[in-house]
């Protein structure tokens, strides 16, 4: 056994495949959903035993699971298999989404369901890993309401963007699974 | 003499014959005594290339040390803010003239994060006045309205940085800095900028700014 750090001795030829592949998942993983840490720790706090960081951990989990694709050194995130948001209440069919210059809206079925409430709050977030820049509604939209927009930051007339959506029940205990609306190419 | 605190697999701190025990940032070492090395002569063209980067940029980033604590934090666990800032920064910070390496100051960050940048960031030079301003909109998700604006400007002609104090906070969408007294007319002002939040726990990427001295 080597016991002291010699200079001169190299350093083990190559990593094993494996632990590349999947320190890389974890590096893809992380950086996506890193910035939408405080969202994520509320949508996914039901699955996190009342802790922030384990909430995260699952949310981590899942995206490492199911949302990367690719073998290494290749891997890269699928955006529409990423959840921001877990849990059992109903989402609502999407009818349309309207994309402006400053603005993104969203329109969505607004009728009664045994399981959907009139008053569930909805959450849509724009969101760019490249820009490092993302936006949420700032209005408090409901189910019953049809129609959700978040105000756009200007950086995104030249950045594409993602955007996802959830629902929540007025107490915000309980989130729906979140909603892929798509990827949205730059105006200019 | 060095005292073993947990049994055989412990840690320890002193001379115990030829070994030597230490920590630093809880990291535990153990070290043979120096040996001594033959004088190897100049060195090769390529290791004064990495000798000379490896100044390059230590001595730039020497007097801004405390603000990359800040950009830094979430690396000073193991490492000291300005060897994080080296080793992020040292692989994209150079641009070669020939042999002679120079910095890439466009290239350069002073902070590492996830925090959202403000975004629309401009500077101007108005009456010997540089004024920095931003969006302040934070859209709900990116940061708070009292998130800290550490700005940083060098002035190459007297290789020099300037801090913008007092700090700014992103409410207040704009900072300015009386330039009268510094540099000369025409250069090229430097300019960096990152936000953290109010508990110095998330810091955003840097921002990079240039401005003409008038």
């Amino acid at each position: 056994m080597e016991f002291f750090f010699d200079k001169h001795t190299p350093k083990k030829q190559k990593e094993p495949y494996g632990k590349l592949a999947s320190q890389q998942k974890m590096r893809l993983a992380m950086t996506f959903l890193h910035p939408l840490r405080p969202i994520i720790n509320e949508s996914w706090a039901k699955y996190g035993e009342g802790k922030k960081t384990k909430a995260f951990g699952q949310a981590l989990r899942k995206v490492i699971q199911d949302a990367i694709e690719g073998n290494y050194p290749d891997q890269r995130i699928i955006p529409d298999r990423v959840l921001i948001s877990m849990g059992t209440v109903p989402l609502s069919p999407i009818t349309d989404v309207v994309r402006s210059e400053a603005s993104l809206e969203v329109y969505f079925e607004n009728q009664a369901h045994p399981m959907a409430k009139d008053g569930d709050e909805v959450t849509i977030i724009a969101y760019s890993p490249d820009l490092g820049i993302g936006a949420k509604n700032d209005q408090i939209c409901s189910r019953k309401d049809g129609r959700i927009e978040v105000e756009l930051p200007p950086q995104f007339e030249q950045g594409a963007f993602h955007a996802y959506l959830f629902f929540r029940d007025i107490k915000k205990n309980n989130f729906s699974k979140s909603y892929y609306l798509g990827y949205f190419e730059p105006l200019i | 003499m060095g005292i073993i605190n947990q049994g055989i697999n412990g840690s320890f701190r002193g001379k115990a014959g030829s070994v030597i025990g230490s920590g630093w940032k809880k990291i535990d070492y153990i070290k043979g005594r120096p040996r001594r090395y033959k004088n190897k002569g100049n060195p090769s063209a390529a290791q004064s290339l990495q000798q000379k980067k490896f100044t390059l940029l230590n001595q730039f980033f020497k007097p801004v040390s405390h603000i990359l604590t800040i950009g830094f934090g979430s690396a000073l666990q193991k490492s000291t803010a300005r060897n994080a800032a080296f080793r992020y920064n040292y692989d994209h910070a150079f641009l070669f003239a020939g042999e002679e390496p120079s910095l890439n100051y466009s290239a350069l960050k002073f902070s590492h994060g996830s925090l959202f940048p403000p975004g629309q960031e401009k500077a101007v030079m108005l009456n010997g006045e540089i004024k920095i301003t931003w969006n302040t909109k934070t859209y709900g998700l990116s940061g708070g309205l009292d998130d800290e604006v550490h700005i940083i400007l060098y002035i190459p002609s007297i290789d020099q940085f300037v801090l913008v104090r007092p700090t700014a906070l992103r409410y207040s969408g704009e900072a300015s800095f009386a330039m009268e007294n510094f540099g000369e007319k025409g250069e090229l002002i430097h300019l960096w900028m990152f936000l953290c939040d109010s508990q110095r726990k998330r810091v955003s990427p840097t921002v990079y700014l240039a401005v003409q001295h008038d």
